[in-house]
This record gives structure tokens, sequence and C-alpha cells, in this order.
């Protein structure tokens, strides 16, 4: 019993050494980690850095006029559009209002007939 | 030529000043901007687009503070710029792939950034802490970058982050002790 106690305590006491000294490795692996930057160099950038940047700026301008462009046609479709539809709800309300009027104008003729001819026929009773 | 000459040519749409400008700051803006993004593709992209942005808002400048200064800011902004729309993208494709139910390989979690400058010793190390980098604050990530990737002082970069020096010193403090507990658990796990 005594010594199943002791291998025990011993197997603890490695335990806790292992963990001492793997805190100690991992703190000193932060601290290594941390100085790695020391001595670091610049990073070089593409020697046609220049270049590619004209060119890029080339490449937004052309898309800036292609916009552009497009823009404009979009603005004259959207004009053309509007005066279309505008010219076509005039011609619609124009020729609306006149069937209107017409077919009125023919209904109260009727009506009236109709009213004359039942007063008429009312007066002689 | 000095800052000033560049800004009057560069203000006449001056080509040759242009060009001298951009041999002057590439390695400066390249060397920031990798820091930040960590892709060698994505940071030339972005060098482009700081010259870019330094040639048609040359009329903004003030002069309140140094052109290199106002460079470096230009650089520092479009890095972060480019870290959240990645963010961004990242967390709309991992959004996608739960209703598509497709595997995208999302798992980008590791150290995977080689810097060219780094010496060869400190290769693997320095990759884990480009991890660890990317894992703290941004304006903590931008002061430790600036200071450890480009090498400024704390007062240059004060003048970019346009806080106090003692802001600069307190962002590095609470830098270093994020970073050194990021690595503690990186380690843990994978010792």
């Amino acid at each position: 019993m005594k010594i199943i106690f002791n291998e025990t305590a011993s197997f603890k006491k490695i335990n806790l050494l292992n963990n001492q000294t793997m805190k100690k490795d991992i703190n000193h692996i932060v601290e290594k980690t941390l100085e790695s930057f020391d001595g670091m160099e610049q990073a070089k950038a593409n020697p046609f850095l220049y270049g590619k940047i004209i060119s890029r700026m080339q490449e937004v301008n052309d898309e800036s006029a292609i916009v552009y462009r497009k823009k404009l046609v979009l603005r004259y479709a959207i004009m053309i559009l509007l005066a279309v539809s505008l010219n076509a709800a005039t011609v619609f309300s124009y020729l609306n209002f006149h069937s209107k009027k017409n077919s009125v104008s023919y209904q109260s003729g009727i009506s009236m007939m109709e009213k004359e001819y039942f007063n008429t026929e009312l007066d002689q009773y | 030529m000095d800052e000033s000459d560049f800004i009057s040519l560069l203000r006449n749409k001056n080509e040759s000043g242009f060009k001298e400008l951009v041999d002057t700051y590439s390695n400066k803006v390249f060397n920031t901007v990798l820091g930040f993004v960590q892709n060698r593709e994505d940071a030339e992209d972005i060098s482009q687009e700081v010259f870019i942005d330094v040639y048609r808002s040359v009329e903004n400048f003030k002069g309140d503070s140094k052109f290199s200064t106002w460079i470096y800011r230009i650089a520092v902004n479009k890095s972060l710029d480019h870290l959240k729309a990645k963010k961004r993208s990242k967390r709309f494709a991992f959004v996608q792939s739960l209703f598509s139910g497709e595997d995208t390989n999302l798992s980008t979690d590791v150290p995977h950034f080689e810097h060219p400058g780094v010496i060869l010793e400190n290769k693997e190390h320095a990759k884990v802490l480009f991890y660890a980098i990317s894992k703290i604050p941004e304006n903590q990530r931008t002061a430790f970058t600036l200071h450890k990737v480009e090498g400024l002082n704390y007062t240059e970069i004060s003048d970019i982050m346009e806080v106090s020096i003692s802001s600069v010193e307190s962002l590095m403090f609470r830098a270093k002790q994020n970073l050194k507990e990021i690595l503690k658990n990186y380690y843990e796990n994978n010792f």
C-alpha cells in the first residue's frame, strides 16, 4: 500500500515538473516569437510598380469614359421615353374625353326623349 | 527632391514627379501594406491604389503633417479597409455555405504568411507572430505593425494615427500583452 502511494506521489511530482518545464519552454518560445521581427528587412516592391499604376490609371480612365458615355445614352433614352409617354398620355386622354363626351350626349338625348314621351303619356290621363 | 517639390509637381500633374514619388515611397508603402494584409498580391494591388489616391487627392493635402505621414495614413486606411472587406466577404461566404450545404474551405485560421524580410532563423516564429497580430484589435495592430514591421518610431506613429505619443505607448503595451496571451494559447495547443 505504501509502495503504491509512493509511486502515485512520484508520478504527480514528475507531472508537476513536466508542467513546470513545459510552461518555462512555452514562455521562452513566446519571448522568442515576439523577438522574431528583430533585424527584419523592408520588403521590396515590384520594380514595375510605376508601369502598373499608369496602366491601371489608364484603365480607370477608359472605364469612366465608357460609364460616362453609357450614362449619356441612358439619359437621352429616358428623355425620349418620357416625351413619348407624355405624348401617348395626352393623345389617350384626349381620345378618352371625346369618346365619353359623345356617349354622354348620345345617352342624354335618348333619356330626354324617353322623359318627354312618358311625360306626354301621363299628361293625357 | 524634397517633399514640397513633390507636392508642387503632383499638383501640376507632372508625370516625372509622380514617377519620382513612386520610386521614393514604393518600398515603404508596399512593406507597410504587406505587414497589414499579409498577402503579396493584395499588397501590390493596394499599393497601386495608394499611389493613385495620392496622385488624385494631392489637392486635399493641407500640409498639417509631413507628406510621408499623409502617404502612410492613406496606406494604413486602405489596408484596414481591405481587411474589413475581406472579413465581410468571409462571413458572407460562411452564411452562404450554411444555406447551400457546400463545404467551402474557410479554415485559413493557421499561420501561413512568410514576410520576405524576416531573417531565415526567425521565419517560423515570425509566421506565428503574424498570425497572432491578425487577432489583436485594429489600433493595437496598427501601432505594432508600424513600429515592428516598418520600423517607425512612436512620434511618427502618433502622427500617422493622429493620437498622442502616450497613447501609442499604451497601445504598444496592450498589443504586447495580447500577443503574449495569444501566443501562449497557440503554443499550448500546438506544442
